[in-house]
């Protein structure tokens, strides 16, 4: 349960870092490297969730 | 001749001999399984070029919405009531249904066509796959106009990434698929961050207050760049519509509804349908206003998005050619007696590599896939007359099963015919397949009033 909170966190906080850029509270540069952090975290805890949900 | 195609007839039973039965009841499956099964089904690398031809054609920002909501709409019916009601009902995917219909001869024809179909959609898929590592290497992405190769560096970057998704679908196929099923959601949420990503470029105040000025002005401006012909409201719906037409209307789709317990789960492909050929369709219209109107994937992907922007148009290439390619390979499995998967799957990769460097089926890809959905929908319309309408008529049901014929030449004459008659129609190639589909049906109950049965 805790990677999939995690997994759908970093997909919620990449989305969040589009917005916070559009609102000017972000740098361009910024969103970016937030967005590539949430997609190393997703990969990261979807693929590790997957793995659990298979093996159960 | 005869026995050659008896052969290959034979082969082909094996090889789908696992579907020969209906689904038991023990198979059925559960309302929240097809839920999630379709939510990830329409986001692919070919959204990214889809939404953004829409802006390239000129579309008015109220007749791509309204315009995308009516072809979904009717998209989700067309399952609902067309394909799902015959699939719960015979409990058998199209091959086998159309097997007793149409012959196994004809039926052979159907899944060759169906696979040449494939290795050009999942060659489309490549190429925008291409434009993503082009960018990177500073090759150009050919232009709206090509139909052949436009550099060396084209045909050796598409090469190269076609070889790539080729080994990796020989490698396993089942370990890629559940990478695509993690790919999804992540995918989907590029594309809305890379939408919101380019609303400052675009113009877009923070409060929203000038949104729909800007994207009727800026996006979806009713002014088609050179070249281009101008879409209206009903080209949107027809196309949404006949997206997935050999799915619905060709039936498709009955290999995943005969697992359903009511032919309503066909409501559920709402959950796939409308994030992807709704939501993600407008994304990319977003992004490549931003990037100038100029249809390059790689490039708007990364004005949007940066490297992740990049990475998505690499991988959701990826994650969608590889089932094609397994697809395609499938059915040319028929053709190819004793050849092992994996040698199939190479062949069948190499085809669709060669295929993707031809920028033609990727700059043309709404034609492509407006003539990929005709092709199939007489056989669609066969069966459905067959499946309803035959028994409302009295006219007897499975000729080529009752008389054991190898080719229904009725079946034949209805999918020729009809593509001849949809070539002639002098009508816009999306709105052709409609009167096609009402036609097929006519013609083939006349060509079967004589089986009717005595009262």
């Amino acid at each position: 349960m805790i990677l999939l909170v995690a997994a759908v966190g970093s997909l919620a906080g990449g989305l969040y870092a589009a917005l916070a850029y559009f609102w000017g509270t972000m740098s361009q540069e910024a969103y970016r490297t937030a967005l590539l952090a949430a997609t190393i975290s997703w990969f990261v805890f979807a693929t590790l969730w997957a793995g659990r949900k298979t093996k159960g | 001749m005869a026995s050659k195609l008896a052969a290959l007839v034979q082969e082909m039973d094996q090889i789908n001999e696992y579907d020969r039965e209906p689904v038991h009841p023990s198979g059925i499956q559960s309302a929240s399984k097809f839920a999630g099964l379709f939510a990830g089904e329409h986001v692919a690398a070919t959204e990214f070029v889809i939404g953004a031809f829409f802006v390239l054609h000129g579309v008015h920002a109220k007749d791509l919405l309204l315009g995308l909501l009516i072809g979904n709409v009717l998209a989700v019916l067309s399952w609902t009531f067309v394909c799902a009601p015959i699939a719960v009902r015979t409990r058998l995917t199209l091959y086998w249904y159309l097997r007793r219909i149409a012959g196994p001869g004809l039926t052979l024809v159907y899944n060759v066509a169906n696979a040449l179909l494939y290795c050009i959609l999942a060659g489309a898929m490549i190429s925008v796959s291409s434009t993503a590592l082009g960018l990177g290497l500073g090759i150009p992405t050919p232009s709206l106009n090509d139909v052949l190769p436009n550099s060396a560096g084209w045909v050796a970057v598409t090469l190269l990434i076609g070889a790539l998704f080729t080994l990796l679908a020989v490698l396993g196929f089942s370990a890629l698929s559940r990478f695509a099923g993690v790919c999804s959601p992540w995918l989907f949420t590029v594309f809305v961050a890379g939408a919101i990503g380019t609303l400052p470029a675009l113009g877009v105040h923070s409060n929203f207050d000038n949104f729909w000025e800007i994207l009727q002005t800026k996006v979806w401006n009713g002014k088609p760049v050179e070249g281009q012909e101008q879409f209206g409201l009903w080209q949107i719906a027809f196309f949404a519509w006949f997206a997935n037409l050999a799915m619905h209307i060709g039936l498709s789709d009955m290999a995943l509804f005969r697992y359903a317990k009511s032919w309503s789960y066909g409501l559920f492909t709402s959950t796939g349908i409308f994030p992807g050929h709704y939501l993600a369709w407008i994304c990319s219209g977003l992004m490549v206003a931003a990037a100038n109107r100029e249809m390059d994937p790689g490039r708007m992907a990364y004005g949007a998005a940066g490297i992740v922007g990049v990475m998505a148009v690499a991988i959701a290439g990826w994650t969608t050619a590889n089932p094609t390619i397994y697809r395609a390979g499938l059915a040319l499995q028929s053709v190819t007696p004793n050849w092992p998967r994996w040698k199939l799957t190479l062949y069948t990769g190499l085809i669709t590599s060669v295929l993707a460097c031809f920028p033609v089926f990727f700059v043309r890809l709404l034609d492509y896939v407006a003539i990929y959905g005709l092709v199939l929908m007489p056989v669609g319309a066969v069966v459905f007359t067959e499946h309803w309408i035959f028994p409302a008529l009295g006219i007897a049901q499975y000729e080529a099963e009752r008389k054991g014929l190898v080719w229904n030449w009725k079946v034949l004459v209805v999918w020729g015919g009809t593509l001849a008659a949809c070539a002639a129609m002098p009508l816009h190639l999306f709105y052709r397949w409609l009167p096609g589909y009402f036609l097929a049906i006519a013609l083939y109950i006349v060509l079967n009033l004589g089986e009717r049965k005595k009262q």
